[in-house]
């Protein structure tokens, strides 16, 4: 991944990038401020971008509305100490793509980036429950627009508990297209498995069609 | 020689994180790296450590609770206050409390890295742009000490009962006076004369003189005479 980091906290961004550029990660800036971030990811187009809540010269959520607007191919995962629903919130409208809790292990934020790289999104669980907890279910409708139709399909399925051959004879698939659909519904919704997919799924109240 | 560092931090991701890259320098040896809110020396049981990186904005100055039990022990750990900040006055309570550095988090790693092995030669290390007003904060309270100290010795010993009296909470002045044998004018005299001797305008103004910067009263140069006749119990 080729990635730009943007934290007050240079100490912390410093310690990030050695562990990336020990699993081969790029990273191409180290930025303590909003106005550089944003200037660092317009010039360098990373894939993704790492970025802190509060920075001291704006919020990293005017960064991160900025960063969509210069370079909407950037994938944005916000880092915080904390996780206020309402923020996570404000950030999902932002358009990013993930939001992590410093309270992670180095390597869990790792995955969680390369996860957002791959297309998925990458909602820390605690951040998730917090925001599961308000009662619109906003943020599942937000993490099944996501999905493309067929998995959309497969997702329904899921939910009406048909099992790998049934959906693959339904949809007319072979047995490994629809296991690679599973999975790539499964990395989107950042469930670890069908069940927790059939549960957010139930959640966003979208599947009409169970 | 290898320096052992112990990190505690409010943050995993920063403590684990510090770490990895701190174990990648031959000289530094990182025994423990933990996520914690009321950090103490019990952190170092069975991970003894050289120096201790402890973040300094946990809530209730704790890193500051931290360096004083530290320092308040035998052992030589030394301690690297690490913050998003650097006010002067924040920086003078952790050196009062015993820290051995104050770093910015925006700082770099390789200057943290000469911190940490100053600290452990048994450097102290500040920031260098605070340094000039964190002085300038410990001379001018060692000035207001010794100011209040030379405007309390100029009391009487019987006006000094008084203020001890009422810094020891006999908030009211009836409670002075039936503590020290003496009449309610007679107090009222006494606490006027004290108020104009320090320049305040009022008891509480006076006690609180007595308790920012000031000697405590009971260490004030008593004449041998007077230490037993004048220094009445006061509870």
């Amino acid at each position: 991944m080729r990635l730009v980091l943007c934290d007050d906290n240079r100490i912390l961004c410093e310690a990030l990038a050695s562990v990336l550029q020990a699993q081969d990660h790029r990273v191409l800036a180290i930025t303590t401020r909003a106005s550089e971030g944003v200037a660092a990811v317009s010039v360098h187009k990373p894939e993704a971008c790492l970025l802190d809540v509060r920075l001291p010269d704006g919020s990293g959520m005017d960064a991160a509305r900025a960063m969509r607007q210069e370079c909407p191919d950037t994938k944005i995962v916000m880092f915080s100490g904390l996780s206020d629903p309402a923020v996570v919130s404000e950030a999902r409208k932002a358009g990013v793509a993930g939001f992590l809790r410093k309270d992670q292990k180095p390597d869990s934020i790792v995955r969680a980036v390369e996860a957002v790289c791959a297309g998925g999104v990458a909602f820390d669980p605690a951040v998730s429950r917090a925001q599961g907890r308000r009662a619109n279910g906003e943020y599942q409708q937000n993490l099944l627009g996501a999905l493309t139709g067929r998995e959309t399909e497969v997702l329904r399925r899921i939910a009406a508990g048909q099992g790998t051959r049934q959906m693959a004879r339904e949809m007319g698939v072979t047995i490994s297209t629809l296991r690679s659909y599973v999975k790539s519904v499964l990395t989107k919704l950042g469930a670890h498995s069908r069940l927790e997919a059939a549960a957010i799924a139930s959640e966003g109240q979208h599947l009409s069609v169970v | 020689m290898e320096i052992r560092v112990l990190i505690a931090d409010q943050e995993r991701t920063f403590a684990e994180a510090l770490a990895v890259r701190l174990g990648d320098e031959e000289d530094i040896n990182v025994v423990r790296a933990v996520q914690v809110t009321t950090p103490g020396a019990w952190l170092t049981a069975g991970h003894p450590a050289d120096v201790i990186v402890v973040d300094g904005d946990l809530p209730g100055a704790a890193a500051d609770r931290l360096c004083a039990e530290i320092s308040g022990g035998t052992g030589s750990t030394r301690v690297i206050t690490l913050s998003a900040s650097s006010e002067p006055e924040r920086i003078v309570n952790a050196i009062r409390a015993g820290a051995a550095a104050w770093v910015r988090k925006d700082q770099s790693i390789e200057y943290l890295l000469q911190v940490i092995r100053g600290v452990a030669r048994g450097e102290t290390w500040l920031p260098a742009t605070e340094t000039g007003n964190v002085m300038r904060l410990l001379l001018q309270e060692q000035d207001r000490r010794q100011q209040n100290g030379r405007l309390l010795a100029s009391l009487t010993p019987r006006e000094r009962a008084v203020l001890t009296c009422l810094a020891e909470g006999s908030g009211r002045r009836e409670a002075v006076a039936s503590q020290l044998h003496l009449s309610i004018n007679t107090v009222r005299t006494h606490l006027q004369n004290i108020m104009a001797k320090l320049g305040v305008h009022s008891a509480l103004e006076a006690v609180a003189l007595t308790r920012a910067g000031g000697p405590v009263l009971g260490e004030q140069p008593f004449s041998p005479e007077t230490q037993q006749a004048q220094r009445p119990p006061c509870r």
